[in-house]
């Protein structure tokens, strides 16, 4: 059948065929060729027969591709027969260190976009793959989003292989087990799921490979998105599935029980399933001496208690209940309020918008012109609203306190659904007062503790009280914390 | 992997229950009956003295049985009277979740947003106890569990700052009010005691961690549940240690009592926002709570699944309090003739099952 008869799907179910020259033209129409520049097909001689090899250029080490496949090919003198010719290359003449048969065109198409390069052989309807991988990547570096003053400063990178290794540095168990697959329905992205049999509990395991699976987007560009697609609660405002850039957090994760996800091109593990508190724990936390851990935690939880009610609180108490506020304070606020031509409300939220601003600036703006900005920001945030009466001092204060408690929270998705958060409690109490607030709260407490991150209640283990490992809220001595991971699956009944 | 969001196990079914009954209790002795003066912790323990028969008959019951108190009484009574029952219990808490939104809204209008029509905070009010509900009883009970622990923070902070004007004498003479006030009051009380057999025929039992199975709970564990209610009560209720008795014999509104509890005209302004924050948390529980039995039972009673009944009962409960038929006169007369209703029903199926026993042993 002439070939303008198939299309390209078709030719994704078959297999290699006998003849080089079909193989060629199947990859032409595969491929794109002559359009599509950087796919290479290079055929020459082994002996007394043709070879071709296909590979993508730029994806593939040319220096090992010359020495440990094309130089031996070449080299080769010996008669192979044709029954059984990719399988002597393979064990008897190329040096490379992982090669694979393939099964059909759809296979060869996916590996060598991958970067594998692909060895076809005349008179023999097999191919073989070869993996001399070397994607252009950056070294590994610190990490940028949580950086800690004890403790490793090695980040993941946008290569899964090197992801999957730095984690294996730091676990070195022979029950640690690496699942790579594809995922996505178009650009079948490589993702790989890593947890520790025998103490991961295989039922969270296989529901998220299952999640992972059913994932039917065309295009998966990171760990972000797939967090989105596979976490229980998508429509949530606080994340369920933890996002790091650390090796040594990833592995500690994994120590616990949870699995962890990483992808090709993105700098980022997944580990679930989470609780709330491992968002608000950092790395160094265990780096330190107990007491210090201990202080520091105790800080970082009280920057964001601080961080969620000071402006609703501050806004309810001088608006419904000033009686409660001592007399001295009372007159101080009323003192520098005094110009200010707007409401509490409308100075809080303007306040409010211009730290964000200043905040989401920072985090876009070129290098070159950063220092700029914090001179910018002082000068709105500070000396300029309150000389042109716009904002009054007490509320550049509060403002402050609460962008700094924010910013003490290690993961940067629960800072953001922190922040959503005390805008809702900002117009409760803005709106009922004290009794807002209160109710905002505890709405806020109910949503919390209903969530699920892959059967593992969210708010666990202060609620529903289960034994926890002496390292939720305070940073315990290691003598006095559980042995054992906390999400393994029980050997014996234990109920709560 | 996602929970069922109609069930509720033991220890967050115990949080909310604690929780619910001794601020009905509080609020009872405390505002609702402001005619018991200063003993108000004597009326509690009567209330308690009259419900213990009634809960001894719910552990009777679940003992011989073996199973949950639903399991027991649809053994002991059949499926039929089982599900009538539940459709009763099931208005009632409906009211009482009416009468807990009315509560709420009075006294956020009272203590914080003076200038407020009650109609701005009842419908917002209403809408975040049906919202609260939506997330189903382990979420319910799961952010109870945080709130004990608040709340228990709070409490030791009011205690210390009122510690200097407390008097152990101001809650003697213990007969001041009079016997026949004090036996009204706990007729009134027991009504509230009897919502831990209620909550028992609610909830699921002890969920086993890592796996989607249940354990059930232990009879035993009803009376513990008693004990905790009536020590806890006992204790909030010593914040009339605090407070000058009132020889005055009038009946004292809403309003007069919270102030009453809230300033007294001597104590401390601080103590004002931990007293409202445990106030309205308390009873913003308990009125989710009720409002989440009311939908488990009417699921229970018309054999339906998912929240539609919630919802349903929850907008009812809305509408009463709007038409003020859940007002103050109104949710006292309700709980005095509740409660030996409740009584009479508990007794009756434990007496039920004992002769049926009897029967089959003939």
């Amino acid at each position: 059948m002439p070939d303008f008869f198939y299309s390209a799907e078709e030719i994704l179910r078959e297999k290699p065929a006998n003849s080089i020259g079909e193989n060629r033209e199947k990859l032409k129409k595969i491929f794109h060729i002559p359009q599509n520049m950087d796919v290479c097909l290079k055929e020459f001689k082994a002996s007394d027969f043709d070879v071709m090899l296909a590979y993508i250029d730029g994806l593939v080490d040319s220096e090992k591709l010359s020495e440990a496949v094309i130089k031996p090919l070449i080299e080769l003198k010996e008669d192979v027969s044709p029954d059984d010719r990719i399988g002597f290359l393979k064990t008897h003449v190329l040096y490379a260190p992982q090669t694979s048969a393939a099964e059909s065109f759809g296979d060869i198409s996916r590996e060598m976009l991958s970067g594998i390069c692909v060895l076809f052989a005349d008179n023999c309807d097999q191919a073989l793959f070869i993996d001399l991988r070397r994607f252009p990547h950056r070294p590994v570096n610190r990490t940028n989003n949580e950086s800690v003053v004890l403790g490793s400063q090695e980040g993941f990178v946008e290569n899964i292989r090197m992801n999957i290794s730095l984690i294996r540095k730091n676990i070195r168990s022979a029950d640690l087990v690496t699942e790579i697959m594809d995922i996505g329905s178009k650009n079948r992205t490589k993702a790989a799921i890593m947890y520790i049999d025998g103490t991961a509990d295989m039922e969270i395991v296989n529901e998220a490979k299952r999640r992972l699976k059913a994932i039917s987007d065309e295009t998966l560009m990171g760990t972000g998105q797939i967090q989105q697609l596979i976490e229980d609660h998508p429509m949530s405002i606080l994340p369920q599935i933890l996002q790091t850039e650390r090796p040594d957090r990833a592995a500690a994760g994994l120590y616990e029980g949870q699995f962890a996800i990483l992808t090709d091109n993105s700098p980022y593990a997944l580990l679930g399933p989470s609780t709330i508190f491992h968002f608000i724990h950092a790395s160094d936390d265990s780096f330190m001496r107990w007491q210090y851990g201990m202080f520091v935690r105790l800080i970082r939880i009280l920057g964001i208690v601080l961080s969620l009610m000071l402006p609703g609180m501050y806004i309810a108490l001088t608006q419904f209940h000033s009686h409660l506020i001592p007399m001295n304070l009372i007159s101080s606020i009323s003192e520098a309020r005094a110009n200010v031509p707007f409401s509490i409300l409308g100075e809080i939220l303007f306040m409010e918008f211009s730290f964000h601003l200043i905040n989401e600036a920072g985090t876009r703006i070129p290098s070159q012109i950063g220092s700029a900005l914090g001179i910018v920001g002082a000068l709105i945030l500070g000396q300029a609203a309150v000389t042109a009466n716009i904002a009054s001092p007490i509320l550049i204060i509060i403002v402050a306190i609460t962008g700094l408690g924010n910013f003490v929270i290690p993961s940067y998705s629960l800072s953001i659904g922190i922040q959503i958060s005390r805008l809702l409690i900002l117009f409760a109490g803005a709106a009922f007062g004290l009794y807002g607030i209160v109710i905002a709260l505890f709405l806020m407490s109910v949503s919390v503790c209903a969530l699920r991150s892959f059967g593992a209640p969210y708010a666990s283990p202060i609620a529903p009280k289960r034994p926890g490992k002496g390292n939720v809220i305070f940073r315990m001595p290691f003598g006095f914390q559980r042995k054992g991971a906390f999400f393994e699956k029980r050997k014996e009944e234990n109920s709560i | 992997m996602r929970a069922d969001d109609q069930e509720i196990t033991h220890f967050p079914m115990t949080a909310l229950t604690v929780v619910s009954v001794t601020a009905r209790v509080f609020y009872m002795t405390v505002i609702d009956t402001p005619e018991v003066e200063n003993s108000g912790w004597l009326a509690a323990l009567i209330g308690a003295a009259f419900s213990f028969p009634a809960i001894l008959g719910a552990y009777f019951l679940m003992k011989k049985h073996n199973g949950t108190l639903s399991e027991s009484i649809t053994q002991a009574a059949g499926e039929k009277v089982y599900r009538i029952f539940c459709m009763i219990l099931s208005l009632a808490l409906m009211y009482e979740t009416s009468a807990l939104i009315s509560i709420l809204t009075s006294s956020g209008a009272y203590a914080t947003l003076y200038n407020m029509h009650k109609l701005l905070l009842l419908i917002p009010t209403a809408v975040a106890v049906i919202f609260a509900c939506s997330k189903g009883g382990n979420g319910l009970g799961g952010s109870c569990e945080v709130w004990i622990r608040i709340n228990l923070l709070l409490y030791a902070v009011v205690l210390h700052l009122e510690y200097d004007t407390a008097d152990m004498s101001y809650i003697f003479p213990i007969l001041g009010p009079g016997t026949k006030v004090l036996l009204n009051t706990g007729r009134k009380i027991m009504t509230y005691y009897l919502l831990i057999p209620v909550s028992f025929m609610v909830e699921t039992g002890y969920a086993v961690i890592g796996r989607n199975e249940h354990k059930k709970a232990a009879p035993e564990s009803i009376l513990k549940v008693f004990c905790l209610c009536i020590g806890i009560s006992f204790l909030l209720l010593l914040i009339h240690s605090f407070m000058y008795p009132s020889l005055s014999p009038v009946f004292k509104s809403r309003s007069a009592g919270m102030d009453l509890m809230l300033s007294n005209g001597r104590s401390n302004r601080t103590v004002q926002l931990p007293i409202l924050i445990i106030w309205f948390s308390s009873l913003f529980i308990c009125a989710s709570y009720m409002l989440f039995a009311s939908g488990w039972l009417m699921n229970r009673a018309l054999m339906e699944k998912g929240r539609k009944c919630q919802f349903l009962l929850g907008i009812i409960s809305m509408v009463i309090a709007l038409f003020r038929l859940s007002d103050q006169s109104r949710s006292a007369a309700f709980s005095a003739g509740l409660g030996p209703l409740l009584s009479f029903a508990f007794l009756t199926l434990a007496c039920v099952s004992l002769f049926k026993k009897k029967e089959k042993a003939k």
